[in-house]
């Protein structure tokens, strides 16, 4: 192919695109479409702002940029927050008090960190590339990995405190090291990786001095030239997924011999994991052309599909991509009509629809509320009662 | 705040609208499909968004619905197998434009044998230049789902090409 690649592929791209038709006028039809669908939205904003008046428990939180909705007749947590995310949202974290959210391209990456309870900014610093994993930790410290994109930047990873006003850092040599395909908190200031192995990556507590260590944990069962790219800490050890070389993807628990495996059919993708302890939930996508149905697994300890009938069964879960668990709770978003969905962990009760009115750029799952972050907006919403 | 007068909405259709049919045209290869896709999705997002403060944002959404509905139209229709040989016609009437014009012919051909998964990601990559994380946040997927998808297109389009020689 002359030139590179990209260069090559862009140029096609943009020669394409000039095909593309000339945009004609937007329809009557739709028009129509629009003046009803907002008239209907300004009739449900009256009535909401009519039951807030009513219950005499309306209450407007402003914070300089940040703009909170409480719900009516409620002392607890906002609904939803304005924030300007429109430069791109990285990544989302959140904690039992914070809600962390990391945007935009180098250079001008940021992570805020936003009151869960209020809403309002606590504190928004500069970062030297963009995120590309955010975790919370025990003990509310927050791990931030960051590398470069096609915009440029750094590799690194930081600890920060819980305010985000104190930080360690690992440096470029370590974190290319990694690799940083993933990244899971374990302790205060360490968090298992992997690069050939699962090693424990240990940083000094934010603010304070010390040094960096990286060391081997434990082997990963490995089939060939494989790509790790997820991890799980389960109660039997660590659960890694890999990408083998011949496009199968796997989960292994590291240290097993002979290798403790789950392995996919081809041409299907884990696009994702997550664990609750006992067993490990596994999204699988279809990549190929053809039936497109992919599945939401339970995995025991020992790597065995247990997933619930329920679970199994359900039509909303056909089209799975990210899954998240958060207590009794799964979640799980999916490329399908209803784009998030819920179920609880032991398998019990039904797969239930969260009514979202966009889905939004990325979000996270603490405690008994899911936040969702929109360009301009966090939106808050409880986990439904059958879930939990 | 979005002013909801048809003038405001008149101006958010011209700005964003052509941007929007380029997209949906490259990811679907049909232009009728595409015109009637980027309607429905400003008629979703301008219905919704009445009170869209950050004006920027406006495009994210458009984006998303855009891709959304592409994505849903692909897998419903597998317009890939059809375009492909609309496009073999097409091929034939197309004019010449520059010395590369075989190896555009080739990477253009090759782009349209990806599945559509790959097809969605190689486009807001290489057209729309995003990053990753970016793709991931306008699509919904996993970060690794983007890259093995992006990867896996890569690999395709260099078997397609190695056939085409």
């Amino acid at each position: 192919m002359a030139g590179s690649y990209g260069e090559t592929l862009a140029a096609a791209l943009a020669e394409m695109a000039e095909e593309a038709p000339a945009l004609r006028p937007l329809s009557p039809i739709a028009r129509q479409r629009v003046r009803e669908g907002r008239r209907r939205a300004v009739a449900a904003a009256v009535a909401a702002i009519v039951g807030i008046c009513a219950a005499g428990a309306a209450t407007i939180v402003g914070v300089s940029h940040v703009t909170a909705t409480r719900p009516p007749s409620s002392p607890g947590p906002p609904r939803s927050w304005s924030v300007d995310a429109s430069s791109g949202v990285d990544a989302v974290a959140a904690g039992p008090k914070t809600l962390y959210v990391a945007t935009g391209d180098y250079p001008n990456s940021r992570l805020s960190a936003f009151s869960i309870a209020t809403g309002t900014l606590i504190r928004s610093i500069h970062v030297p590339a963009a995120t590309s994993e955010l975790r919370v930790g025990p003990g509310g410290t927050v791990w931030l990995a960051f590398s470069p994109d096609q915009n440029g930047g750094q590799t690194g990873v930081w600890i920060l405190s819980p305010d985000l006003r104190l930080r360690s850092s690992a440096g470029t040599s370590v974190a290319e090291h990694i690799g940083l395909v993933d990244l899971l908190p374990i302790g205060p200031s360490w968090a298992a990786v992997v690069n050939s192995s699962l090693s424990e990556l240990t940083l000094p507590s934010p603010g304070q001095p010390g040094s960096v260590k990286l060391r081997a944990i434990v082997s990963i069962p490995s089939d060939g030239n494989s790509y790790m790219q997820a991890l799980a800490l389960m109660h039997s050890g660590f659960a890694v997924l890999e990408l083998t070389d011949r496009g199968e993807y796997r989960v292994v628990m590291a240290g097993s011999q002979p290798a403790v495996q789950y392995q996919t059919v081809t041409g299907m993708e884990v696009t994702s994991m997550t664990s609750d302890g006992p067993s490990l939930w596994v999204a699988e996508t279809p990549q190929l052309n053809g039936p497109y149905n992919g599945a939401v697994v339970r995995l025991n300890d020992r790597l065995q599909v247990v997933t619930p009938p329920a679970v199994a069964r359900s039509r909303l879960l056909r089209f799975p991509q990210q899954i998240w668990n958060s207590g009794a709770t799964v979640v799980v978003s999916t490329d399908g009509p209803d784009p998030l969905v819920c179920f609880r962990s032991s398998g019990a009760g039904p797969v239930t629809r969260i009514p979202l009115q966009q889905m939004p750029a990325d979000l996270a799952v603490s405690g008994r509320n899911i936040y969702a972050v929109y360009p301009d907006r966090v939106r808050v919403y409880p986990i439904p009662a059958a879930c939990q | 705040m979005i002013d909801p007068s048809e003038d405001r909405l008149e101006i958010l259709y011209l700005r964003h609208g052509p941007q929007a049919l380029r997209l949906a045209y490259l990811l679907t290869g049909d232009a009728s499909l595409s015109e009637d896709l980027v309607q429905e999705a400003f008629v979703r997002v301008a219905t919704r968004l009445t009170a869209l403060r950050n004006t920027d944002a406006f495009w994210w959404y458009l984006r998303r619905t855009v891709v959304n509905l592409a994505n849903s139209q692909l897998r419903r229709r597998r317009l890939e197998r059809e375009h492909l040989q609309r496009l073999a016609v097409a091929a034939g009437v197309r004019g010449a434009t520059g010395p590369d014009l075989a190896t555009r012919e080739a990477v253009r051909g090759a782009i349209e044998q990806l599945t559509p998964r790959q097809r969605i990601v190689v486009v807001l990559r290489y057209y729309e230049d995003l990053t990753d994380r970016q793709i991931a946040a306008v699509l919904g997927w996993p970060l690794g789902s983007v890259k093995s998808a992006l990867h896996r297109a890569a690999e395709a389009m260099r078997q397609s090409l190695r056939q085409e020689e």
